[in-house]
């Protein structure tokens, strides 16, 4: 075995290990070990993408499991282009995040915290990309919402500058502004609904397939006596993928358990574009891609192949269209940015559910992780100046800035780039990228999702313009005069934190104008991934160049270009007024269109009412009373007994006038502290455990 | 089989009955510790030689046996063992200074003596025996406390309780006496097999009682309702020992009774530990949201808990009575120290009220990151022991070829995911909520040396779980090959 | 046949009698003679059983045995905390212990 590519995800955890022991020593040294310890991985994923050979590095791990059906559990690393791709943008994108944090988080406390689940975090998803098998990966998975967990709820004292929302703001008369501890559990919990799918899928595949090991259970996934075939006969196979799909959807904040993201700004800004912009939500569309093209050969063998990529690709589009209509009428700056992020891995996902449904899977499969690279770099340089944007003008609300650009020029300089890239304009990355995304579902002919694309690309122009103009253009606001009259001006970030945005934003330049040399090499590339697996994948016809293409890149540029218009039109150079709650269909819009609040209606006041409830009635309200029933037709019989016998007498009239009250009392209660009734529901479930024998079973 | 095999049974009976007249010798500092310390010496005995003897000399029992020395019994001897000397450590701190301090490590081993002969019995007469060996000095043992009247009303409670059970098993043993004219299991086994309508009513109510004897001290729903009130009457360290050591005993005998002699009855009997299972583990987490008292919390865990073990009698393949006997050695471990972890903070604070948990990890650092990590564990978080025996559960139950296997495992996962609810509740308040008072509280080194070595042993098996897999589908073939040959 | 069914039907009384009796005294002397009733309903079981089965078996008076001195101690141990219960509370009414609950 070679150790190197165990290296990219254990030096990180190492790094978190070590935390608390170079804190001791000196902040300094805890401060820049961390980061060393995330160049290490991220030079460590380089090394080995360009040295080691792909294949599956293994190590026994629980082999007792083993029988003739299921094989022994590896715990393993899988070296294969698709997940040298992640690991090396993850670790890079993670590496520039730890450099900025050293100077953005400098006046915290509790730093030890900040740095140990952030380098956890970075091991945990190295993990999870470089798991050779659903085992692993799902401990990289959990690792990484816990970290995500334990960050957002990072300023677990809820003072009120770290809420997010508008203080007040209450949509269905639920308060719609969380405190970080709240937003966290919110998203815990989210993510936690779509993680219980995925693990009974993954157990449902386990049983079949006998194996977590991905290379296996592709050898294994086709003909008749493959797991696919196996889950096919009992009609599983399409419900067993849309299971599995479940977690992506949770964890990379997809349509309906999107609602966790938006709120998950309550964190660290550089959390925010570590976590859930630039790595952890993408582990959903790595999922998918993982084990997108073995879903692919397993459906494919019964016709299958529709429903699933088909639900995959609607839910991309819908959420890419839903949480871009959320963005144009946000208030924070960082919640732009957060429904943009949804927006885009909406996109991500179309491209992936496009592959299944088109001619060609590879078009697809590669359109949809460029975007993910694109956007990792042009986001996490978004989210990082808007971080020292919020540091500068003191707040987070967009309406409380304005004519900032005077004082930052090249923080805006870096968020127009960045912006750019978001808005898809050529040259930079993300027009690239997102129109493979588009062109491929219209070359599929899935015109409908393409429409919801193109309005979508419409959308992401005008809130990007928006955010510009209110931030950067115009008149500062009566809270920024404010700042200056208390004499504290608005100036550029040091160059520790300047320097990851800028580098990225012209990172993200420099692709998109290398694009049209470096797509052919690296679609080579990634197309690798299916040789890896041994499986065949139909690559169909290449991608249509000619008129057809132009036309489409023509369209998705005026299109992106017009919205652009609209927002540059409406907001910039204006003077700003305070962003209040909007009425109409921007009210709705305003309130996420009221899904959060159905959902906390429905689920958080639901949920602990039939817990209240079960409490009420099944303990309080059933149990209890049988026994009371029981226990009072008992006590009345042994009472009527107890007149005869003298001794008693005088006691029993004391107590009848006492019994009653004291049993109503005693209702109330669940555990009465009785013993009594604890024999009589003793006795009760004695005679249902016989009434269960004779009559359920026929024992008799 | 020579007297050799059964060390770890005669050192604890020798050391059991030693402790108590040894500790009316001796003066003053010597006179404190020589109970305590002849009590370990004949704990760590019987745990060394119950390793040794398992990894050396264990061997299938033949026709006829009483007492069986194969690798299962020897598993339960070694979880058994492990809870008492936890327990033993934990009370050099607890009773410290006592006057009764003998005579109650005296009933300890006593006790640990009748679990261990539970787990060994193979007929019923000395499983009864063993069973009220475990039971009567755990009654004295929760009354310890003679001045205090919760402790006598928990005991009052467990007492009827648990009296009731014992009696109720005597019951189902007459019945199935009557019914094979035989008390040795593989025996009852064979006539089991081939029984004549006209008896099998009398079968059926035998397995009801056995159900009902067993469950109360397995602590399964409907027959649950004493263990919180006796839990947290109890001396907390005494708690431990009745949710860990008494129970998992209670869950040894059954293993014994259900899968070697009962299992060849015509009728299908399994169903209704599903049915037990899933009702015990909801209601237990249900009710452990509710909970204000941190005895009362790990009380109704402790039912949840129990709800997962008994997949491995509704669906009992291999697999699944496997993982139910990881899982019991998990969660020995793990609601021992729970329950010491309670005791040390009971030293200071009110466990009553949870909002004295609140900032605990100021506090209390030590023994706050302990009770993390072991409610991580029960809460079956990867990587920790926890979540390895629940796979290996819930995998059995998936691939039996039971009708009820597929919703015992859902049903299991919704319950694990449920109970992170009041686990990581308490966490939170551990670690983000702000305490009243911030001072430091004094950790005894004994509670400490406990929940350390808790937490490693969890975090140990969690890592690296293969060959505990191994020891648990060891002890998992040594039970089924007794019982009915398919 | 007869003698055994007519054994089992008194048995079968006395377990009725004694579950009863501890769901509804409220004494907890009274308690522990229900438990009493019961083991004794298990005790006349096991002597028929072995007394009537052809031919006669005598591994049940061993059992009853065994029994009778386990309930004699169990009811020892019952009495000793009886009696400490009546020292703090001076009353044995099972219904007014109720301090651990809910």
């Amino acid at each position: 075995m070679i150790y190197l590519p165990w290296f990219i995800w254990i030096s990180p955890i190492v790094g978190a290990l070590l935390t608390p022991a170079f804190a001791v020593i000196s902040p300094k040294l805890r401060n820049w070990a961390a980061v060393g310890f995330s160049l290490i991985a991220a030079v460590a994923a380089t090394v080995t993408s360009l040295t080691v050979a792909a294949g599956d590095y293994q190590v026994p791990w629980i082999p007792s499991v083993s029988s003739p059906t299921k094989s022994a559990i590896t715990a393993g690393v899988l070296v294969d282009p698709l997940s040298m791709f992640m690991a090396n943008i993850v670790a890079w994108v993670s590496f520039l995040i730890m450099v900025y944090s050293v100077e953005y988080m400098k006046e915290d406390s509790g730093l030890t915290r900040y740095w140990f689940f952030m380098n956890l975090f970075i091991g945990n998803m190295l993990l999870l990309i470089l798991a050779d098998n659903l085992l692993m990966m799902l401990f990289g998975w959990e690792g990484v919402g816990l970290c995500s967990y334990a960050l957002i709820g990072y300023w677990y004292k809820d003072e009120k500058e770290h809420w997010v929302g508008t203080p007040g703001d209450t949509a269905l008369g639920l308060p719609q502004a969380y405190s970080p501890s709240q937003a966290g559990m919110k998203a815990f919990i989210f993510t936690r609904i779509g993680d219980i799918a995925l693990m009974i899928a993954i157990f449902l595949i386990y049983a079949y397939a006998g194996t977590f090991n991905y290379l296996e259970l592709a050898t294994k996934v086709a003909g008749s006596s493959g797991w696919a075939a196996g889950l096919a006969r009992l009609g599983l196979l399409v419900p067993t993928a849309l299971l599995f799909f479940g977690g992506p959807i949770g964890k990379s904040a997809q349509f309906p358990l999107q609602e966790w993201l938006p709120d998950a700004m309550a964190g660290p800004t550089s959390v925010s574009a570590l976590i859930h912009a630039a790595t952890m939500v993408k582990a959903g569309v790595f999922l998918t891609g993982r084990m997108g093209p073995i879903f692919y050969t397993a459906l494919v063998q019964f016709q299958q192949v529709f429903p699933f990529f088909a639900t995959i690709a609607w839910i991309g589009a819908f959420t890419a269209f839903l949480a871009a209509t959320q963005a144009t009428v946000a208030r924070e700056i960082k919640k732009v940015l957060a429904y943009s992020t949804v927006s885009q891995i909406g996109y991500m996902m179309l491209g992936l559910g496009i592959a299944g449904l088109g001619a060609n899977f590879a078009l697809g499969y590669t359109a949809g992780l460029f975007h993910l690279m694109s956007h990792a770099i042009f986001k996490a340089s978004l989210f990082l100046a808007a971080g020292w944007v919020i540091h500068a003008a003191e707040s987070r609300f967009m309406d409380e800035m304005g004519g900032l650009a005077k004082g930052m020029r090249l923080t805006a300089a870096a968020m127009l780039l960045a912006g750019l890239s978001l808005m898809g304009i050529p040259p930079l990355s993300g027009f690239w990228t997102k129109d493979a995304v588009l062109s491929a579902s219209f070359e599929a002919n899935q015109y409908l999702l393409y429409g919801l694309g193109i309005a979508t690309v419409l959308l992401t122009g005008f809130y990007t313009m928006r955010m510009l103009g209110m931030t950067f253009s115009g008149k500062p606001s009566a809270h920024l005069a404010e700042l200056e009259h208390e004499g504290s001006h608005v100036h550029e970030a040091r160059f520790t934190m300047l320097l990851p945005y800028l580098l990225l934003a012209v990172g993200s330049l420099i692709i998109g104008i290398a694009f049209p040399l470096i797509d052919p090499p690296l679609t080579n590339y990634l197309e690798g991934t299916f040789s890896v697996l041994r499986i065949a994948i139909p690559s169909g016809a290449p991608p249509e160049s000619g008129t057809l293409s132009i036309t489409l890149v023509a369209i998705s540029v005026a299109v992106a270009l017009a919205g652009a218009a609209l927002g540059y039109i409406r907001y910039f150079n204006k003077e700003h007024h305070q962003i209040t709650k909007p009425g109409g269909l921007q009210g709705f819009l305003w309130n996420r269109w009221y899904v959060n609040a159905i959902y906390y209606k429905i689920f958080v006041n639901g949920s602990m009412r039939v817990a209240n409830g079960l409490y009420q009635y099944v303990e309080k309200g059933v149990w209890d009373p049988l026994n009371y029933v029981i226990a009072r037709n008992v006590v009345e019989y042994s009472k009527a007994s107890r007149q005869l016998d003298e001794r008693v007498v005088d006691q029993a009239v004391n107590d009848v006038s006492t019994e009653g009250s004291r049993l109503s009392n005693i209702m109330k209660r669940f555990q009465t502290g009785v013993t009594q009734q604890y024999v009589i529901s003793f006795a009760i479930g004695v005679l249902l455990l016989l009434a269960y024998m004779i009559f359920v079973i026929g024992a008799s | 089989m020579s007297l050799i095999d059964f060390t770890p049974f005669i050192s604890l009976a020798v050391f059991g009955l030693a402790v108590t007249p040894a500790g009316l010798l001796g003066e003053g500092k010597a006179r404190r510790t020589i109970a305590p310390s002849i009590s370990m010496i004949g704990l760590f005995l019987a745990l060394g030689s119950a390793i040794w003897l398992g990894f050396s000399a264990a061997q299938t029992p033949g026709p006829g046996a009483i007492m069986s020395t194969d690798i299962f019994t020897y598993f339960f001897t070694g979880v058994l063992l492990v809870v008492a000397i936890f327990v033993g450590v934990a009370s050099l701190s607890f009773m410290r200074g006592d006057p009764n301090e003998a005579p109650y490590f005296g009933l300890l081993i006593l006790s640990t003596l009748g679990m261990i002969v539970l787990a060994a019995s193979l007929d019923l007469i000395l499983l009864y025996v063993g069973w009220e060996l475990m039971s009567i000095p755990t009654y004295a043992l929760t009354a310890f406390r003679k001045s205090d009247p919760n402790s006598n009303e928990a005991a009052m409670k467990f007492f009827v309780l648990s009296a009731l059970s014992s009696a109720l098993i005597v019951y189902a043993i007459s019945l199935v006496f009557g019914i094979s004219g035989s008390t040795n299991l593989i025996a009852i086994a064979n006539t089991f097999g081939s029984i004549t309508p006209d008896v099998r009513p009398f079968g059926v109510l035998a397995i009801v009682l056995f159900i009902v004897g067993f469950g109360v001290k397995m602590a399964v729903v409907p027959f649950h309702m004493w263990i919180p009130d006796a839990f947290e009457g109890a001396p907390t360290t005494i708690g431990a020992l009745l949710a860990a050591g008494a129970k998992m005993a209670a869950f040894a005998a059954a293993f014994r009774v259900f899968i070697i002699a009962i299992g060849p009855f015509h009728v299908e009997w399994h169903s209704i530990f599903a049915i037990i299972a899933i009702v015990t583990m909801t209601l237990g987490n249900l009710a452990a949201l509710m909970q204000k008292s941190f005895t009362r919390l790990l009380a109704y865990s402790s039912i949840a808990q129990a709800g997962y073990i008994m997949i491995a009698f509704a669906t009992p393949n291999g697999q699944a009575i496997a993982g139910g006997l990881f899982h019991v050695l998990n969660y020995s471990i793990l609601k021992t120290a729970a329950f010491i972890a309670a005791t040390a903070v009971a030293t200071r604070l009110s466990i009553s009220n949870l909002d004295s948990f609140n900032g605990l990890a100021k506090r209390m650092p030590q023994t706050s990151i302990n009770i993390a990590v072991l409610f991580l564990g029960l809460a079956g978080v990867p990587p920790l022991s926890g979540f390895f025996s629940k796979a290996l559960l819930f995998a059995g139950a998936v691939n039996s070829s039971l009708p009820w296997g597929g919703y015992l495992a859902i049903a299991g996962l919704l319950n694990s995911g449920f109970s992170m609810g009041y686990y990581g509740w308490l966490i939170k308040r551990m670690y983000f909520d702000e305490p009243s008072d911030g001072s430091r509280i004094p950790e005894p080194r004994s509670y400490m040396a406990v929940l350390w070595a808790a937490t490693a042993l969890t975090i140990i098996i969690g890592l690296y779980p293969q060959p505990w897999i191994q020891l648990s589908q060891d002890a998992a073939n040594a039970l089924k090959v007794l019982g009915p040959q398919a | 046949m007869e003698a055994l069914t007519s054994f089992f039907g008194v048995s079968a009384i006395l377990l009725g009698i004694g579950i009863y009796g501890l769901a509804t005294k409220r004494s907890a002397i009274r308690i522990l003679f229900a438990v009493e009733l019961i083991y004794n309903a298990a005790n006349l079981n096991i002597i028929a059983f072995a007394r009537l089965r052809n031919p006669p078996i005598v591994t049940g008076q061993v059992i009853v045995l065994f029994s009778i001195a386990l309930a004699a101690m169990e009811a020892a141990v019952g009495l000793a905390i009886i009696i400490v219960a009546f020292r703090l509370n001076n009353e044995i009414d099972l219904r007014k212990l109720t301090r651990l609950k809910g």
